[in-house]
């Protein structure tokens, strides 16, 4: 093995730690949160938690997305559970309209403080 | 020439090592509505879209199993039998023996016979109302756990009226038969809440133990009283502000008392349990609710000393046992 070698040898090493750490790094920066929306089981779309927007669900309930929050501002059921629900930002929070078969959730690779809510 | 084909062989050796190193297992979640209410099942596995799908198909044979009003559910069938005898399936058969035994250990507290008079409260119901004394009283005389006798399949009935629900017990069978099921499959890592019943399966991938909020009674949803560490464990909470109504400043709540036909009148508001199993869980709440917490604290220690519980009053005092 000549000088050239141990050359070689360096900047693939070193090439496949920066590959690895771009793989590594680039799956914990990609935890860009978004706001999946699921009607009557169907996907409804996905929402960018970064940008401040209100969505309206079919003609049955709109959602608001602010400061990287999400509240459900209106719903036409009679029991109004989803529109007294605090905000959810964090992954893995739910927002569900049961009468009208709405499921807010936020999907995200950070984990929120909690895994899930009894109640 | 023949150095730079080793070197390259090397390196390919090395980077797929280093790629090995990262490749955790992956995230696969789903929410969806059963049972009158949403759930949420979190996998870590690979590829496990298919089990995700299978554990929802658990839920709807679930639902077909002991929904009481779903027609054509086999609750459903056996409340509106036609013969004093029923052959019933495993499931069944389980969840319904859970339920006579919670009878026994409740003194008659708990009572899956109360079915006549949850339907005439009809909590789910958009505008619910108190029902009327003459129908409480009525539908009372049927609610006798009793006259209800199961022989492993066979279920036999002494009054032809008698009718049973099992809400109080279907969502912790649900989510300790989706445990079972992907643990089947080898998942060592995942988290199943049933509305609000909460099953893990092992720990986080990471290796720490799950977060289980609680939710504050009468607090908006989401605002919790407490956060317990779970691994491999179940977390149930039954409470008055669930399901509940208010009528000419008379709150309404959906925990009968088999007694009076009328919301069972306790100073607890909320009964939170950890433990092995969801159906224990499930089934514990409700009737360490209906018992109280010295007589439950009791219980408790007849059954199994690694169940704990969380008793929270109408007045905010939080009690915590074991």
């Amino acid at each position: 093995m000549n000088k050239h070698d141990f050359i070689l040898i360096a900047v693939v090493v070193a090439v496949a730690a920066l590959i690895w750490g771009y793989l590594f790094f680039a799956r914990e920066d990609d935890a860009d949160s978004m706001l999946v929306i699921t009607a009557d089981g169907e996907m409804y779309g996905q929402y960018d938690l970064s940008v401040d927007r209100e969505i309206t669900i079919g003609d049955t309930n709109r959602c608001v997305i602010k400061d990287g929050s999400v509240s459900m501002k209106w719903s036409d059921c009679a029991n109004q559970v989803c529109v007294e629900h605090m905000a959810i930002s964090q992954g893995g929070e739910t927002i569900v309209c049961v009468p009208n078969r709405i499921i807010l959730s936020i999907e995200s690779d950070k984990g929120g403080d909690v895994d899930a809510v009894v109640r | 020439m023949r150095n730079y084909a080793a070197l390259a062989v090397c390196i390919c050796l090395f980077s797929i090592l280093l790629q090995g190193c990262s490749d955790s297992p992956e995230k696969y979640a789903k929410t969806g509505i059963f049972f009158d209410t949403a759930i949420t099942i979190t996998v870590y596995g690979t590829n496990a879209e298919e089990n995700l799908t299978q554990c929802f198909s658990i839920c709807e044979d679930m639902e077909d199993t002991f929904s009481r009003t779903k027609k054509g559910s086999e609750l459903y069938e056996i409340n509106h039998r036609n013969t004093q005898s029923v052959t019933v399936s495993d499931d069944m058969a389980t969840v319904i023996s859970e339920g006579l035994r919670f009878w026994k250990l409740s003194d008659g507290l708990f009572d899956i016979t109360i079915a006549p008079v949850t339907e005439l409260w009809d909590f789910k119901s958009d505008d619910p109302s108190v029902p009327s004394q003459g129908d409480v009283e009525a539908a009372l005389q049927y609610v006798d756990a009793s006259s209800v006798h199961l022989s492993g399949h066979t279920l036999q009935f002494d009054n032809g009226h008698t009718q049973l629900e099992l809400g109080a017990l279907a969502k912790g069978y649900a989510a300790d038969r989706i445990k079972s099921y992907l643990k089947m499959e080898g998942i060592q890592s995942a988290l199943i809440n049933l509305g609000g019943n909460v099953l893990a399966l092992g720990e986080k991938p990471d290796g720490s133990a799950w977060n289980v909020g609680i939710q504050k009674p009468f607090a908006d949803a989401g605002e919790m009283i407490d956060t317990v560490s779970v691994d491999d464990g179940s977390v149930v909470s039954s409470g008055t502000y669930e399901r509940c109504f208010t009528v000419d400043g008379i709150r309404y709540h959906h925990i009968l008392d088999p007694r009076t036909g009328y919301p069972f009148d306790s100073d607890l508001s909320q009964v939170t349990i950890l433990s092995d199993a969801s159906l224990t869980g499930d089934s514990l709440s409700t009737v360490c609710f209906l018992l109280g917490e010295d007589q439950a604290e009791n219980l408790l220690a007849s059954l199994d000393p690694s169940i704990r519980a969380i008793f929270v009053y109408t007045d905010g005092t939080v009690v915590k046992y074991g």
